[in-house]
């Protein structure tokens, strides 16, 4: 979602940045006169490159895979990236004196806590689970799946 | 929070920019530590006997071991995750200076320790091929991105903070730690010179270039790289660090620096980002500008020869994954000859090698180096 947003920012931008000031922009800044007071320019950033040239080395056989791959580092680095953001919400919290922060290591979810809780995971676990297992839904059921070009010929007809 | 001295031109980064690129950091780090060093086992474990059993023999060369070595499982992973933290790398950076980039030109107008550093940018400049044929270790855009025009700082602002990531902050708090390594490389092979006027060759934001200028603090030292971004960062980060330094955009294949100019013409890891043609115009050039009796000290990455082919393969890394293709052919290449054939008498010049300055900085100490390994420096005097 966050990648979204920054698109969206992102596109935004492309269309706030016309040419025509940003060659004024620059055109203000060559030449080297008393820097003291800059002129407040548009202080618009600008899209900067965000792929290197340059042919990108596959390293698995099945270049859906290399995808994959750099799909779970991105993951496990917002993984990381939460981690801290929630490690700064507890520091703050603390430090604004709201609550000790060890009472989140002691904390003892209730019984009706605890089962929220409990659904809430198992949910999270089956939604990722959900790829492996899909196929075994078609296994179990009671008429054999069709192949696509069978539907094709289901829905022709 | 890593180490990188927070100068007024570094960018700072919002709470998860920062935080990603702490993840960068430390993911190199245990790539580093824990994942690479497997190769090794896995190339003596399982690659070499296999290649044994078949051919009889043992791998010749590292381009042998590297045909095998890419089809391993492991040696693949590894090399799938090091790329994409180097790509992350640049996108953790990316979205800070993307966003702070007007404030930091605003910066880099200022002149707060009134030094007497200067910047020559050419009108017509003309970025060398092997520039742009691909972006060099995948920084996006390369030296030459100017995302908002013609006077970008963009292309240095990013990479000043992404090598500390890279080197994983041992290139020291101030990525300087390559310069310090050929100052006490001079130090200690030419003593009791007082240079009077250095270059530093490629010399990107100027990290080495000001270790000189702060080593020889009455010395004229100039800075030059075919990046415009890169010098004009390079100015204001000398600039707002209160460091005099000269740098002008140039490519070091033919500068406009008069005959016999220079006592000490330095490059650190340059000239594998060249070419085959623009390596020998480099010392060429080198040759020309130097006063006789000067010094010229070309600091670059290990060669081929004298290593054995698994360490030689596992050099060849960044060439092959990260865009720095010409080390390929840097490593076999016969830099002495080189140096001969651009002017400097046999018995004068020389491939010597030095260990980093923070590997020796640690042994003093009495502590244990992290990385032991001796650079190569093509080594002349005229």
């Amino acid at each position: 979602m966050a990648r979204a947003k920054k698109a969206k920012a992102k596109a935004k931008r492309k269309a706030v940045a016309k040419p025509a000031k940003k060659n004024a922009a620059a055109k203000k800044a060559t030449p080297k006169k008393k820097a003291g007071k800059a002129k407040k320019t548009a202080a618009k950033s600008a899209p900067m490159p965000r792929a290197a040239k340059g042919k990108r080395p596959q390293y698995f056989e099945d270049p859906a895979v290399d995808k994959l791959h750099l799909m779970v580092m991105a993951l496990i680095e917002e993984l990381s990236v939460t981690r801290d953001r929630l490690d700064t919400v507890e520091r703050l919290i603390e430090k604004h004196g709201l609550f000790q922060v060890q009472e989140i290591e002691d904390f003892f979810p209730d019984l009706q806590a605890d089962a929220e809780r409990t659904g809430r995971r198992i949910a999270y676990i089956r939604r990722v689970m959900k790829g492996i297992t899909d196929e075994l839904e078609n296994l179990h059921g009671e008429d054999p799946a069709l192949e696509f070009d069978e539907v094709v010929d289901v829905i022709s007809s | 929070m890593d180490t990188q001295i927070r100068h007024p031109m570094l960018v700072r980064g919002k709470h998860d920019e920062l935080s990603r690129q702490q993840f960068v950091h430390n993911l190199r780090l245990c790539l580093a530590a824990d994942v690479m060093p497997g190769n090794r086992t896995v190339y003596e474990k399982r690659v070499k006997p296999a290649f044994r059993k078949k051919n009889k023999r043992d791998p010749k060369n590292r381009h042998e071991v590297r045909r095998e070595m890419t089809k391993d499982p492991y040696y693949r992973l590894f090399s799938a995750s090091q790329r994409a933290s180097q790509e992350m790398m640049w996108d953790s950076v990316t979205d800070s200076v993307e966003r702070e980039l007007p404030e930091l030109k605003k910066r880099a107008r200022g002149n707060p320790h009134k030094t007497k550093g200067t910047l020559r940018i050419p009108k017509n400049f003309k970025v060398p091929a092997y520039h742009t044929a691909a972006d060099i270790h995948l920084q996006p855009g390369g030296y030459h991105a100017t995302p908002d025009g013609k006077d970008s700082i963009a292309a240095g602002a990013l990479y000043d903070r992404s090598v500390f990531l890279y080197a994983i902050g041992g290139m020291g708090n101030m990525n300087d730690d390559l310069g310090k390594t050929v100052i006490g490389y001079y130090r200690e092979n030419f003593p009791g010179e007082s240079p009077a006027r250095i270059l530093d060759m490629g010399c990107s934001v100027g990290h080495s270039t000001l270790a000189w200028a702060q080593a020889y603090p009455d010395a004229e030292v100039h800075g030059l790289d075919c990046g415009e971004g890169m010098v004009r960062y390079a100015h204001a980060r000398a600039r707002n660090l209160g460091i005099t330094a000269h740098f002008s955009q140039q490519n070091a294949e033919k500068t406009d620096f008069p005959d016999e100019h220079f006592d000490v013409v330095v490059s650190h890891i340059m000239l594998h980002e060249t070419s085959s043609t623009a390596i020998n115009s480099i010392i060429r050039e080198t040759h020309r500008i130097l006063k006789p009796g000067g010094v010229m000290m070309h600091l670059d990455l290990m060669r081929d020869q004298g290593m054995n082919p698994y360490d030689s393969f596992m050099m060849d890394w960044e060439a092959y994954n990260n865009n720095e293709t010409f080390l390929v052919r840097l490593r076999d290449m016969d830099w002495k000859k080189i140096a001969v054939d651009a002017g400097f008498k046999p018995n004068k010049c020389k491939v010597d090698g030095s260990m980093l300055n923070i590997s020796k900085e640690m042994i003093k100490a009495g502590q244990e180096p992290h990385y032991t390994a001796t650079f190569p420096i093509l080594v002349g005097r005229k």
